[in-house]
């Protein structure tokens, strides 16, 4: 009984969540001319691939993706190994200062981005980066960094300490101890963590839109917008292009979850 | 795990150290022109322009950087703040006053002159892309507006003719509106649909002017107030879609095409989204509708070409204008984007040729139509286009605030403005 | 020597000290610089024009207070759904099933899709000729017709906010999962043992241990809420007649619309400033409440 609820929530869930996908996936599958005479009925008289052929063959979508792919995965590795170091401060030290820390990294996702994207567009203009991947790579660290530190900090906390002391007792080095037992329990958070900045990495439009001209260093989100032109948007092939890009997100998660499933249960205790 | 990090970590700068060290910039022997009004069609023929440009030119290469519409403002703000400004860029109307106010645009007096092109430009041309008598931008073609609709619902709601007149224009849409699910006109109440307010004010005023020689607005006088009380009265009576009130111009024209309301106030560019998706014998055009003193003035938009003030190659850029002008390219280009083109005698052939186009033929054809022209030349346009009017017409048609008080507080914002204009231009 | 390194706290934040620094610090101030200009962005033009622009927010404007209205019923709704659904689909989720790591992954799409695509996506579902959203709320009895919700000022802005809860609720259950997971089970077996009932296992043991997530959570998420603009503008352009207008779609049109980055910047640091007191509050929270591993 209670089983059966459990199910038909996350059902309720699931319906919730993928019904705007399902919308999408229609209308990447309808013809053009049946887009608005056939708005609402729940699948088109007529299924065309014309759009998924567009997209993948004669448009440059296959670059965008890989280049969405490196900018993403590189930001949220980067991200989540300068976040490992610093929640692990956070969270294992007293010092002089900390507050400060946490209080400045908490106000920089305070201010709204529209009012200091033209000061970091000078920034790095400065150092050459305008314009390229490597840049939005930086970018993007930057500012996902806040709260990937926090988020680490609250898994340190939640990892018991005395086992890292007790390792450190027994002759090993603080970042032995941290590598043998602390990092291993955390497995979850890292887990959490980089799901976390690579999609918001894969999904974030508006730097990507001010910083890169070149077709050949457009990601994905930014390429989207070349559908949308004053007059139309172009439903069908935007749309496909959409799914197509969740696909590799999905691929990601499912790869993840692992460590977020793990955890504590996988045994790290023991060993 | 650490080590695999740290080698991890200096993969990555390594990476960025490379992008840094490359010369990814375009070469600085090229020119670059940025356009803003991007469609992947139009970006070709632009292209096809440049490399006849470059083979006419040699030596000379140029790079285009094309911005989606929706962001290009912002975007080439930051770009012309940050130092990267390009050659050549494309111009619209209302953002002109910003551009030269902030001393970003060359004055192209000096080295293009009218006399350099055909006589038979159109007499504006040179006049609308000038700000206090120095030419800052030459339209490359120009956006007129007129009246499509669909023949088909016409005919179901038994209607023969489009509306001459505003009166009839107001009847079609209540007569259209009876038919289930249909309303009479494709009303834009979001960003871009101002244009609209201004046709029906000054057209019920009489008089194209937005300012009288006092420099007062036109939009305190009382045809001005019984425009916005018309359009009040079809959005509240249910003669154009409840939701047209935050349409912007995609809604406005998909509105159209899926048949949600049978008018469409719309400039020739919209009729290639239409044909796309619309047989092209179930719609056609026709001039805006008249006014009660037998006039009508159908706004008048423009984009042109500038060149940058901080350009280093300004005669290369002034060239590569003049060449994207010549004649044929222009025509080309007005063909392909629906534009009325600079050129006389060309937009009659271009309009006649579409099935849809005698709505426009006829405008720029008959006495009775002349152009509404906004004023480009006040820095705050851009504010009151895309932000005053729109907010503060949504209030109007929603019935929060009366059709005075709209137009008192749209005239008093143009009023004060065009004061501190005249003001500068005396001192 | 190199035991002083890694015992030193500031050896392990300086690689994020260097990054926050030079890419949010440095703009960041410069963005609130703004506030104290006369600064024209095109010409690079700066005039000192010291608190004047502050005179301006605190008596002449009307728009700023209704938006600071709708920002709070923006925030509070949005933040409240995505949370109390988030946290219970984590719940759903805890203890796994067969066949949970394919669904998992489908329930965490929305988080991925670009924040302009949410909006383009959701108005096309809330339109009556192309989506399904007007019928079923016809159907319901919820509308008379089918109409368009964002065309209705009364009601515009549950639009946004479903389209934000959609987005939201896979980042609650994602952080809330992994600090569930990271329980012991020892510690609910002992429990059990203890013949500890469900619910009161919930409120004192499970809750308790993942508050250090939930507080981070929300307040973070609180203030990118607070500061989102992308599917607002997208989905009604702060329209009609300013009923969706927030304080982060105001800050964008003054900048980018109206081209006066002096006054949207402060228009940003009243927004940063009332940040900062829920952000003070929640941490007084934090500090009050006892410390459990």
């Amino acid at each position: 009984m209670i089983k059966n609820s459990k199910y038909g929530l996350i059902i309720g869930f699931l319906i919730f969540t993928l019904f705007p996908v399902f919308w999408m996936f229609k209308i990447s599958l309808t013809p053009d001319r049946l887009l608005y005479s056939e708005g609402i009925v729940a699948w088109p008289s007529q299924v065309t691939f014309d759009h998924y052929y567009a997209v993948i063959v004669e448009g440059s979508f296959p670059d965008y993706f890989l280049n969405s792919f490196i900018v993403s995965f590189s930001t949220a590795a980067l991200t989540t190994i300068i976040a490992i170091a610093a929640g692990y401060a956070l969270s294992r030290f007293q010092f002089k200062g900390r507050s400060l820390v946490i209080i400045t990294l908490l106000i920089t996702q305070m201010f709204p981005i529209v009012m200091i994207i033209a000061p970091i567009y000078n920034v790095l203009t400065f150092i050459n980066l305008v314009d390229s991947l490597a840049g939005l790579i930086l970018v993007y660290t930057a500012f996902n960094l806040p709260f990937a530190c926090f988020l680490m900090q609250s898994f340190f906390d939640g990892s018991p300490q005395e086992l890292e002391e007790a390792a450190m007792i027994d002759g090993c080095t603080r970042l032995q101890a941290l590598e043998k037992i602390t990092l291993p329990l955390c497995l979850p958070g890292i887990g959490a963590t980089l799901g976390f900045v690579f999609t918001a990495a894969w999904s974030e439009l508006l730097f990507a839109l001010m910083f890169i001209n070149r077709q050949s260093q457009m990601t994905f989100p930014a390429g989207i917008m070349n559908f949308v032109t004053k007059f139309s948007v172009d439903w069908g092939q935007m749309a496909a292009a959409m799914i197509l890009a969740l696909i590799p997100v999905c691929i990601f998660f499912a790869y993840i979850q692992k460590f977020i499933v793990q955890g504590l249960t996988a045994g790290a205790l023991k060993g | 795990m650490i080590r695999g990090a740290i080698i991890f970590v200096v993969m990555v700068f390594g990476f960025v150290l490379w992008q840094a060290m490359s010369d990814k910039d375009h070469d600085p022997n090229h020119l670059m022109i940025v356009e803003v009004n991007t469609s992947p069609e139009r970006t070709r023929l632009l292209r096809d322009h440049l490399d006849s440009f470059e083979a006419a030119n040699p030596g000379m290469k140029v790079d285009v950087i094309s911005l989606s519409w929706g962001q290009a403002f912002e975007k080439i703000g930051m770009m012309v703040a940050g130092g990267r400004v390009p050659d050549v860029m494309e111009m619209p109307d209302f953002w002109l006053s910003r551009y030269v106010s902030a001393g970003q645009i060359a004055d192209m007096t000096p080295f293009i002159k009218k006399a350099d092109f055909d006589d038979d430009i159109e007499g504006g041309t040179f006049q609308y892309g000038s700000i206090n008598d120095r030419l800052y931008t030459i339209p490359y073609g120009f956006y007129l507006r007129a009246l499509i609709y669909n023949k088909r619902i016409f005919e179901r709601a038994g209607i023969e003719k489009p509306p001459l007149t505003l009166q009839e224009f107001y009847d079609t849409s209540a007569k259209i509106s009876e038919l289930p699910g249909v309303t009479g006109f494709c009303h834009q109440g979001g960003r871009g649909g101002p244009v609209f307010y201004y046709w029906l004010m000054t057209t019920m005023n009489g008089s194209p002017k937005f300012f009288d020689e006092d420099g007062n607005s036109t939009f305190y006088n009382q045809g001005a107030i019984d425009g916005l009380t018309l359009i009040r009265d079809l959005y509240q009576n249910g003669y154009v879609p409840k939701d047209s009130i935050n349409w912007n111009f995609n809604e406005t024209v998909s509105g159209f095409y899926s048949g949600t309301c049978a008018m469409l106030h719309q400039t020739p560019d919209a009729l290639s989204a239409l044909k796309k998706r619309m047989d092209e014998d179930d719609y056609s055009s026709s001039p805006m509708p008249l006014g009660p003193s037998g006039k009508s003035f159908p706004h008048l938009g423009y984009i042109g070409w500038s060149v940058l003030e901080k350009s280093t190659k300004k005669q290369a850029a002034f060239k590569l204008v003049r060449h994207l002008l010549a004649r044929e390219n222009n025509q080309e280009w007005a063909e392909g984007s629906g534009l009325v083109p600079i050129y006389k005698g060309i937009s009659e052939n271009i309009f006649a040729a579409i099935p849809a186009g005698q709505g426009w033929l006829k405008t720029t054809q008959d006495d009775r139509w002349s152009y509404l022209i906004n004023p480009n030349y006040l820095p705050e346009i851009a504010e009151f286009d895309s932000i005053t009017v729109v907010q503060s017409g949504q209030a109007m048609m929603l019935g929060e605030k009366t059709p005075e008080q709209t137009a008192k507080m749209w005239a008093d914002f143009l009023t004060a403005a065009n004061k501190k204009y005249r003001q500068g231009k005396d001192q | 020597m190199k035991n002083i390194s890694i015992n030193n706290p500031w050896f392990y934040l300086a690689p994020t000290i260097v990054f926050i620094v030079l890419l949010v610090i440095v703009p960041l101030v410069t963005g609130i610089s703004y506030a104290f200009y006369d600064f024209d962005l095109l010409s690079g033009t700066q005039t000192f024009v010291g608190l004047e622009q502050f005179h301006k927010i605190m008596s002449e404007d009307s728009l700023f207070i209704s938006s600071l209205y709708n920002t709070l019923f923006w925030t509070s709704t949005s933040l409240f759904f995505q949370f109390s659904l988030g946290f219970a689909l984590a719940l759903l989720l805890k203890d796994g099933f067969k066949g949970i790591s394919l669904i998992q992954p489908l329930l965490f799409i929305p988080w991925a899709v670009p924040s302009f695509l949410i909006g383009l996506m959701w108005v096309w579902m809330f339109n009556p000729v192309t989506g399904p959203i007007p019928y079923a709320l016809e159907a319901i009895g919820i509308m008379d017709q089918p109409e368009n919700i964002l065309s209705d000022p009364e009601h515009a802005m549950w639009g946004p906010i479903v389209a934000n809860i959609w987005f939201g609720i896979p980042f609650f259950t994602i952080m809330l999962l992994a600090a569930l997971r990271s329980i012991p089970d020892e510690i609910y077996e002992a429990a059990k043992m203890d013949g500890v009932s469900a619910f009161n296992i919930f409120r004192y043991i499970t809750v308790p241990l993942i508050a250090p997530t939930i507080l981070i959570t929300l307040l973070i998420r609180a203030i990118w809420i607070a500061n989102f603009a992308e599917i607002i503008i997208v989905m009604t352009g702060g329209g009609p007649a300013n009923s969706t207008q927030i304080i982060a779609t105001y800050i964008y049109d003054t900048a980018y619309q109206k081209m006066d980055f002096g006054y949207a910047s402060v228009i940003s640091i009243a927004l940063l400033f009332m940040l900062m007191l829920y952000g003070f509050a929640l941490g007084r929270l934090r500090q009050k409440m006892p410390v459990y591993v």
